[in-house]
C-alpha cells in the first residue's frame, strides 16, 4: 500500500515554485530520507504531506486522502521539526501526558524511558529548554507518538553526535519494533544511511532521483586516471559530476552502468561514492564547485 | 499499522480540555483588568450632592458597569490574541484541522466569557466594600426595582451575551488579519460604510451600530440580536480560516 | 452616553495594558505553572464571593425612589407657604420630624441658632398658656445622581432646641457634617433588560424644612437680624 503518492504537486509562493511538479510515492512501512540542498523544497514537501501547507496544483495523498484540513492525517501523522511549540504553562511530564490523550497509539513506557534516558527534569518547561534538548524532547514526542506516518524535518538540529547517535539507534530500533512509514529530512545523510531504506533526493523543487538506498550506493562510480584516457571513454557515459584535478590526471563521477572490467583494462581507478558526496554531486547546479567563484574572482 | 478513525467532536473536546490547561495567561489576564477596573469603579460613577449651612449631603453611585466594560476589551483581545501564529502552532503540534481548531478555540471562548461574565457580575460585592471604605459612607442605599428575578437572569444573560459579542469582534477581526493583513485596512471603510447603509436621516453615523444593541430594551430581541451577531461572525471566521496555512 | 465618552481615554490606556499584560507571552512564560496560575484564580473567585457576601451586611437602607415627580401631590405643595397660611394641623404628621415643649412664662422671647438659617414659623394663639411647642417640619429632599431620583430628607439631621431662660436657641448637630450616602446602580446590560434608561439626567429639589413655633398670643418674640422668622397669618 502506498501512504503517500505525490503527482505534479506544485507549490508556488509569490512567483517561485518550491515545489515544480513533483511525482514520487513513498510505500508502507519504510524508511524514507529526504535528502536536499537548503531550499530544495524539502520542507515544504513535508508540510504540504502534513496537511499544514495547501498545495497550488497537482495531486497529493496521504492514506489516499487528500491531507489538507483532514482530521484523519492528521491523527494519524505526527510532524517533527525544530519549531513545535508546547504551552508553556505545562511542564514536560505534564506535556507528555497531554500528547497522550490526542495519540491512540502512545506508548508511555517509550517516552517515559526516553525522557529518562537522555536526562531532562520532568519539571522544566519546553521552552527553556536548550536547543538540541529541545529536538531531542521533539524527537521522544515523534517516536512515542507511533504514529502510522512519522515525519522528522531535520530532528537532529543542535542535537551533539552523541544524542544523534542515540536518536538513529532508538528510531531504529522502534521501527523494527513497530513499523511504521517515516520520512527523515536530514543534512546528515552520512550518519543515518544505515537505517535508511530509501532516498528521495530533491533539488529545486523537484525529484531528483528515489532509490533504495543499496542502489543508490551502487549508482555511481568515480572514474580516475589520465586526463586524456578518461575523456576518452567518457563518451558513452552519464556523466554526473567532473573534478579536473590537474591537466594530467582527473577523476570523473559517472552513472554505474558499464562493465567495470573494460574500464580498469585501460588503468583507470573506478571507485564507489558515497551516497553524500553523490548527493552533493547530483544536486550541483552544473556551475562548477565553490572553487570556480574564487578561481574566477581571481583572474578578473 | 492500522489507521485510526476519528471523530470531529473527539478531537475537539480534547483541543478544548488541553486549551483550558494551556491558555491559563487569558484568566490571569483576566483577573487583572477586573482587579483594575474594580480599582477603577471606586472613583465611582457619579455623585450628586446638597449642601446647606448645617451639613452636606453626598450620594455616590457604585456600580459594575465599568469592570463589564473592561471584561469587553479583555475579551475582544484574547479572541484576537487566539487567532495569531503562536496560539495556532500550540494547536497543531497535535491533532487538528481547522475546524476542530476553531471549533475548540470558540468552545474555549465561550467558557473564558462564562468565567469572565460571572466575576464581572460578582464583582459588584467588592466594589461595594471598597466604597464603603475609602469613601467613609455612613449608610448604603438599596433600589429595590420592580423587578423578578428573571430580569436579573436576564441582565446576567446579556451581560455574557455583551461579552461573547466582542469575543466575536475580537475572533473575526483577528481572522481577518490572519488571512490577510491588508484586511485590517478595510475594517474601517467596511464599518463606516455599514453605518451609512443603515444609516436613517435622523441618525449620525456611529450611533446606529451601538444603538443596534444598546439601546435595545426588549429582551428576546435582544437576545435574538446578539446571538444572530454572534453566529455570522464565528461562521465568517471559520470560513476565513478555512484555507489558512498552519506552522 | 457621556459616561461612556469619559471613560473613553481609560479604555485606550486598558489596551495598552492589556497588550503588554497578554501578548507578550515572554513576561508570563516562565513565571506561572498551571498550578498556580488555577490557585491564584480560584483565589480570586473565592474573594469575590466572600466580598459578595460580607457586602451584603453593610449598613444598608432601601431608598425612596421617586419615579415620577409630578405624580407625588405632596411635592407639589409647599409646607411652609401651606403653614404659613393657617395650616398647620392640615400637615401630614410623617413630615413634623421632631416637636419639643417647653413651659415659659417670661412676657418675651429671644430666638437665636447656631449655624441655622433657614425658616422659622411663629403662630401666635390663644390656645397655649404658659407654655411655647416648636416643631421641625422636615419636607422631603430629592437627589438626582445619573438616572436615579431618590428622597434622601430621612438622612438629613436632626436638629435640637435648647431653652435657657428666655432664649430658644436651635442647636446644629454638628459643625459641618457630611452624611455619605451610596447606592448601587445595575450594570449597563441589567438596566437595559429591565428597560431602564442608562442615560438622562435626576431630579435634585427640596421641599421645605423649617421650625414652626407655637406661642402664646401676648408673647414679645426677639430675634436678631440673620434669622428668617415669619409669622403665621390668621
Amino acid at each position: 500500500m502506498k501512504v503517500i503518492e505525490c503527482e505534479g504537486l506544485v507549490k508556488t509562493y509569490g512567483s517561485i515554485n518550491a515545489l515544480d511538479r513533483i511525482t514520487f510515492s513513498i510505500e508502507e512501512n519504510t524508511i524514507t530520507g529526504l535528502i536536499g540542498r537548503n531550499g530544495a523544497g524539502k520542507t515544504t514537501l513535508l508540510k504540504v504531506i502534513a496537511g499544514f501547507w495547501r498545495e497550488t496544483e497537482g495531486r497529493v495523498k496521504v492514506f489516499e486522502r487528500s491531507p489538507f484540513n483532514n482530521l484523519e492525517v492528521s491523527m494519524n501523522s505526527i510532524f517533527v521539526d525544530d519549531m513545535m511549540s508546547f504551552t508553556y504553562t505545562l511542564n514536560l511530564k505534564e506535556v507528555l501526558t497531554e500528547a497522550q490523550a490526542f495519540y491512540p497509539n502512545w506508548d508511555a513506557k517509550l517516552a517515559e524511558g526516553l525522557l529518562e534516558y537522555f536526562n531532562f527534569n520532568p519539571r522544566l518547561v519546553h521552552q527553556s529548554l536548550s536547543k538540541g534538548k529541545r529536538s531531542t524532547f521533539n524527537m521522544i514526542v515523534g517516536l512515542a507518538a507511533k504514529c502510522p506516518l512519522t515525519i522528522f524535518d531535520e530532528p537532529t538540529t543542535g542535537m551533539d553526535a552523541a544524542v544523534r547517535k542515540d536518536f538513529y539507534r532508538a528510531l531504529l530500533k522502534d521501527y523494527l519494533f513497530s513499523p511504521r512509514t517515516i520520512i527523515i529530512s536530514s543534512h546528515h545523510l552520512d550518519e543515518m544511511e544505515d537505517i535508511l531504506e530509501d532516498i528521495l533526493l530533491v533539488d529545486e523543487g523537484k525529484k531528483v532521483l528515489q532509490l533504495p538506498v543499496d542502489e543508490f550506493k551502487e549508482y555511481a562510480v568515480t572514474l580516475s586516471g589520465k586526463t586524456a584516457i578518461v575523456m576518452q571513454i567518457l563518451e558513452d557515459k552519464d556523466v554526473i559530476y567532473k573534478r579536473n584535478i590537474d591537466l594530467d590526471s582527473c577523476s570523473v563521477v559517472v552513472r554505474n552502468n558499464f562493465s567495470h572490467e573494460s574500464v580498469k583494462r585501460l588503468g583507470i581507478n573506478v571507485s564507489p561514492v558515497t551516497p553524500s558526496d553523490l548527493c552533493v554531486y547530483l544536486t550541483n547546479q552544473a556551475k562548477g564547485g565553490i572553487d570556480d567563484v574564487f578561481n574566477q574572482s581571481k583572474s578578473v | 499499522m492500522s489507521l485510526t478513525k476519528v471523530s470531529l467532536s473527539n478531537v475537539v473536546l480534547k483541543q478544548y480540555r488541553y486549551k483550558l490547561k494551556a491558555y491559563t495567561g487569558v484568566f490571569m489576564a483576566l483577573m487583572v483588568v477586573q482587579v483594575i477596573g474594580i480599582l477603577l469603579s471606586i472613583a465611582g460613577g457619579g455623585s450628586g450632592s446638597f449642601s446647606n449651612n448645617v451639613y452636606t449631603l453626598d450620594v455616590t453611585v457604585s456600580s459594575s458597569s465599568l469592570v463589564i466594560v473592561l471584561t469587553m476589551i479583555w475579551a475582544f483581545m484574547n479572541a484576537i490574541l487566539m487567532t495569531t501564529k503562536s496560539y495556532r502552532e500550540d494547536d497543531f503540534t497535535f491533532v487538528s484541522n481547522r475546524l476542530s481548531y476553531n471549533l475548540s478555540n470558540m468552545v474555549f471562548l465561550l467558557t473564558a466569557c462564562i468565567i469572565g461574565a460571572a466575576t464581572a457580575l460578582l464583582s459588584t460585592g467588592v466594589i461595594r466594600i471598597l466604597f464603603y471604605l475609602i469613601h467613609d459612607v455612613d449608610i448604603f442605599l438599596t433600589l429595590t426595582y420592580q423587578v423578578a428575578i428573571g430580569d436579573y437572569f436576564a441582565g446576567a444573560l446579556a451581560t455574557l451575551l455583551y461579552i461573547l459579542l466582542a469575543a466575536t469582534a475580537g475572533y473575526l477581526v483577528g481572522m481577518m488579519t490572519q488571512f490577510n493583513k491588508r484586511l485590517i485596512i478595510l475594517l474601517p471603510v467596511i464599518l463606516v460604510g455599514l453605518n451609512y447603509v443603515v444609516q436613517s436621516n435622523a441618525n449620525p453615523g456611529f450611533v446606529n451600530i451601538l444603538k443596534f444593541y444598546f439601546m435595545e430594551y426588549s429582551f428576546t430581541v435582544f437576545l435574538l440580536k446578539a446571538i444572530v451577531t454572534i453566529l455570522i461572525g464565528s461562521g465568517l471566521a471559520i470560513l476565513l480560516s478555512n484555507r489558512l496555512e498552519v506552522r | 452616553m457621556a459616561a461612556f465618552l469619559s471613560i473613553l481615554p481609560l479604555i485606550f490606556i486598558m489596551i495598552i495594558i492589556l497588550w503588554l499584560v497578554a501578548v507578550n507571552k515572554r513576561l508570563t512564560r516562565k513565571s506561572l505553572t498551571l498550578r498556580q496560575s488555577k490557585l491564584i484564580f480560584v483565589g480570586y473567585i473565592s474573594f469575590l464571593l466572600i466580598a459578595t457576601v460580607f457586602s451584603l451586611f453593610l449598613p444598608s437602607s432601601e431608598a425612596k425612589l421617586i419615579k415620577n415627580l409630578t405624580l407625588r401631590e405632596d411635592m407639589t405643595d409647599n409646607l411652609f407657604m401651606k403653614a404659613q397660611q393657617g395650616g398647620f394641623s392640615s400637615i401630614d404628621q410623617q413630615r413634623i420630624s421632631q416637636s419639643w415643649e417647653f413651659p415659659y412664662t417670661g412676657d418675651s422671647l429671644t430666638l437665636s441658632s447656631d449655624y441655622y438659617d433657614e425658616g422659622i414659623l411663629i403662630e401666635r394663639t390663644n390656645e397655649l398658656k404658659g407654655k411655647i411647642e416648636v416643631y421641625f417640619i422636615k419636607d422631603w429632599q430629592a437627589l438626582g445622581v445619573n438616572s436615579v431620583s431618590m428622597d434622601v430628607s430621612e438622612y438629613t439631621p436632626d436638629m435640637d432646641v435648647e431653652m435657657t431662660s428666655d432664649t430658644l436657641m436651635v442647636v446644629s448637630p454638628e459643625e459641618e457634617l457630611i452624611i455619605e450616602l451610596a447606592f448601587s446602580e445595575l450594570a449597563f446590560p441589567m438596566k437595559q433588560m429591565i428597560g431602564e434608561s442608562q442615560f438622562g439626567h435626576g431630579y435634585s429639589s427640596s421641599g421645605s424644612r423649617f421650625f414652626y413655633i407655637r406661642v402664646p398670643q401676648d408673647l414679645q418674640i426677639e430675634f436678631s437680624e440673620y434669622l428668617y422668622v415669619d409669622y403665621v397669618n390668621n
